[in-house]
């Protein structure tokens, strides 16, 4: 009864969309494997604090106790791991009681091979702390022969996301029979476009500041019409002979650290020869005015640090947008902060006449509510964020008014297949979320709804692309290729 | 007569071992403990609860399907917040993010973050406690009944929080 159990809860935490809200922390990584060999540390240690996510536990959990870790390593992906635990005395590791493949060094780590392996006797506290393990994926070197074998088929058949190849790392904690923490951390392996060697057509970027791995991603034809292929340079690509495009649609997007977002959506470059060169010339970053009417005193610190945190994740995902804030401390004037009020307004007229709206221009309210943050239907360039917001409120409330919305089309990322809780549009999860995929950066800046746009701050072409939608113009919304 | 003295026999055996069996019934399923499964999608939706942004995916009415199973811990979140894993963990995201800042700001001194790291933690941190209580009253208000009642009366008293004591003020207001 308690495999019956145990297989269970396994399966609730392994299955897709609802299931991965039962995972406290659940990191997606979806990248070229040819990438790794450049950033060999680009997958990081995944701290994993010992105990329960909710205070008592679960319902009918038998109160404060030992855990046990429960850890599945897939093969596919991953050779093994190494665990070490910060906060454990030499005394608690070896009372660990270790089952599977696993092996306890003398160092104190514990060397983690693939398969089901169970650590029991880990105390929730030792001298007043919370012990910490720390798990080091290590990723296969390369993927077996029918693996590779089975991507490359469905690939040419078309499907490109689902050519990916997945693998995870997961951890339950058990307090007896209760599940009572986990976390897991997935690993999608992207067909990478191969490298040619001989210089046959280029493409060539100029200007890229911080000269990055840029991710460009090209539509057009070979041997056929090739969708969203994604190719990682700083400066100049190989990219075989690329054939005039045909019936085929032919655009170069590409995605930089500090350079905003380029869409060049009629490309008619290529040619059937060789020897093509196409140059985008990556322009400097758009810098999007914002104004903030801060309601509640307590909160201008908060504003400060929320716009310090959500330039560092709009520059890093590449969506090429940075903010430049204005304060506006009206927190003392009580006609203004009656105006604003707590929250959204029922209708956006009388605040958009007041003095305290700038019109085609996004308004960030920090009002005296409890609440973490919304983006307001009646007026897209509203947004409140309230007392209890955390790091990750204002990057998912702006990411709504640029475009991924509604949240039931895929606005919100909870449960969308190739998403994890790191995603900034999960609607909820760790305040530390850090992610935009480049299908939502490419939404992010080419949506037609999309206030970059309806503002006036981007002149670039534009396309039609719910979230939830992807064809040969819009990208599938979990198209990316790690690290940005 | 006889007829109707019979039925009424009848009638308050048939109530009787109706009563009893329905008390047979209650009894058995008192006793009869959730099964893992249930539990631990109670706890899932009460920690959607608790972590929703805008919360449009009926994180509250999930929690409240399993009302009686969550009352106590929702009690219990309502008076110590988030639990010290938990706590341990967006501790230690948000000192790694406060140095992402810092060594970001070096080329982008628009970003600099303008606290101090412990400040910095600590305040968003305290922001994660007080949305684990104010979510906790609000799903209370909605369970009702006298034991929410009183547990958000104490909370009231000890919360320093002024946002906090404001919404377990309304929670009180409006509980069932």
């Amino acid at each position: 009864m308690r495999y019956l159990n145990t297989l269970a809860v396994s399966a609730l935490l392994m299955l897709g969309s609802s299931a991965a809200r039962a995972v406290h922390w659940d990191l997606m990584y979806r990248f070229c494997p040819e990438e790794l060999v450049q950033v060999p540390r680009f997958i990081e240690d995944i701290p994993i604090p010992v105990g329960c996510e909710v205070v008592d536990c679960c319902p009918g959990c038998p109160g404060p106790g030992i855990l046990e870790w429960r850890i599945n390593i897939d093969k596919t992906m991953l050779q093994g791991a190494m665990l070490r635990f910060e906060g454990l005395t030499q005394q608690n590791l070896a009372q660990l009681k270790i089952k599977g493949n696993a092996k306890l060094t003398e160092k104190g780590d514990i060397i983690l091979g693939t398969g089901e392996i169970s650590i029991s006797g880990l105390p929730v506290e030792v001298d007043g702390r919370v012990p910490v393990g720390f798990i080091n994926p290590q990723i296969v070197n390369s993927l077996d022969a029918d693996t590779q074998q089975a991507s490359q088929d469905k690939a040419a058949a078309g499907g490109r996301n689902e050519a990916d190849i997945s693998g995870a790392i997961q951890v339950v904690q058990y307090l007896g029979h209760f599940p009572v923490n986990s976390f897991r951390s997935r690993f999608a392996a992207i067909p990478c476009r191969g490298r040619p060697t001989l210089p046959q057509d280029r493409l060539v970027l100029n200007s890229n500041t911080s000269a990055d791995s840029a991710i460009a991603m090209l539509d057009h034809r070979t041997g056929g019409c090739n969708n969203d292929q994604i190719t990682r340079t700083a400066g100049t690509a190989n990219m075989g002979n690329i054939l005039s495009k045909g019936a085929c649609r032919s655009t170069v997007s590409v995605f930089s650290d500090d350079n905003a977002m380029s869409y060049q959506p009629n490309v008619t470059t290529w040619t059937d020869s060789p020897g093509d060169t196409h140059t985008v010339n990556l322009q400097p970053v758009i810098t999007v005015p914002v104004s903030v009417w801060v309601a509640n005193n307590a909160q201008l610190v908060i504003a400060q640090n929320d716009f310090a945190n959500a330039n560092l994740l709009y520059n890093q995902n590449n969506t090429g947008i940075q903010f430049n804030p204005t304060f506006n401390n009206v927190s003392a004037n009580a006609a203004a902060v009656t105006m604003i009020g707590t929250g959204c307004p029922a209708t956006a007229a009388p605040l958009q006449g007041s003095a305290w709206y700038t019109a085609s221009r996004l308004n960030i309210y920090y009002v005296n509510s409890a609440f973490t943050g919304v983006n307001c239907g009646v007026d897209r360039n509203m947004n409140f964020i309230g007392t209890t917001a955390n790091l990750g409120s204002l990057p998912h409330e702006i990411g709504h008014a640029y475009g991924l919305r509604p949240s039931a089309s895929n606005g919100h990322t909870n449960g969308v297949a190739g998403f994890g809780n790191n995603n900034i549009m999960w609607g909820g999860g760790p305040g530390t979320r850090n992610h935009f995929s480049v299908g939502q950066a490419f939404r992010l800046n080419t949506d037609t709804t999309s206030m970059l746009n309806a503002n006036g701050n981007r002149a670039g072409p534009t396309e039609t692309c719910l979230p939830n939608v992807s064809s040969a113009i819009c990208p599938v919304l979990d198209l990316d290729s790690l690290p940005h | 007569m006889k007829q109707v003295i019979a039925f009424a026999r009848t009638l308050a055996g048939t109530s009787l071992l109706m009563l009893f069996s329905l008390f047979f019934v209650a009894c058995d399923n008192k006793h009869k403990a959730p099964d893992i499964t249930q539990i631990e999608s109670a706890r899932v939706a009460m920690v959607d609860w608790f972590e929703c942004e805008e919360c449009e995916e009926n994180q509250l009415a999930n929690v409240l399907k399993h009302s009686a199973l969550l009352q106590p811990m929702l009690i219990s979140t309502l008076h110590k917040g988030v639990a010290p894993a938990s706590r341990e963990l967006y501790k230690r995201e948000l000192e790694k993010r406060h140095d992402e800042l810092m060594a970001y700001g070096k080329t982008h001194p628009h970003s600099t973050p303008t606290l101090p790291k412990q400040e910095f933690v600590n305040l968003y941190l305290d922001n994660l406690t007080a949305q684990y209580q104010t979510r906790a009253a609000k799903a209370l208000s909605a369970i009702g009944g006298e034991k929410s009642k009183q547990a958000l009366q104490e909370a009231l008293d000890k919360s320093k929080r002024e946002d906090v004591r404001q919404t377990i003020s309304q929670a009180l207001r409006e509980i069932k």
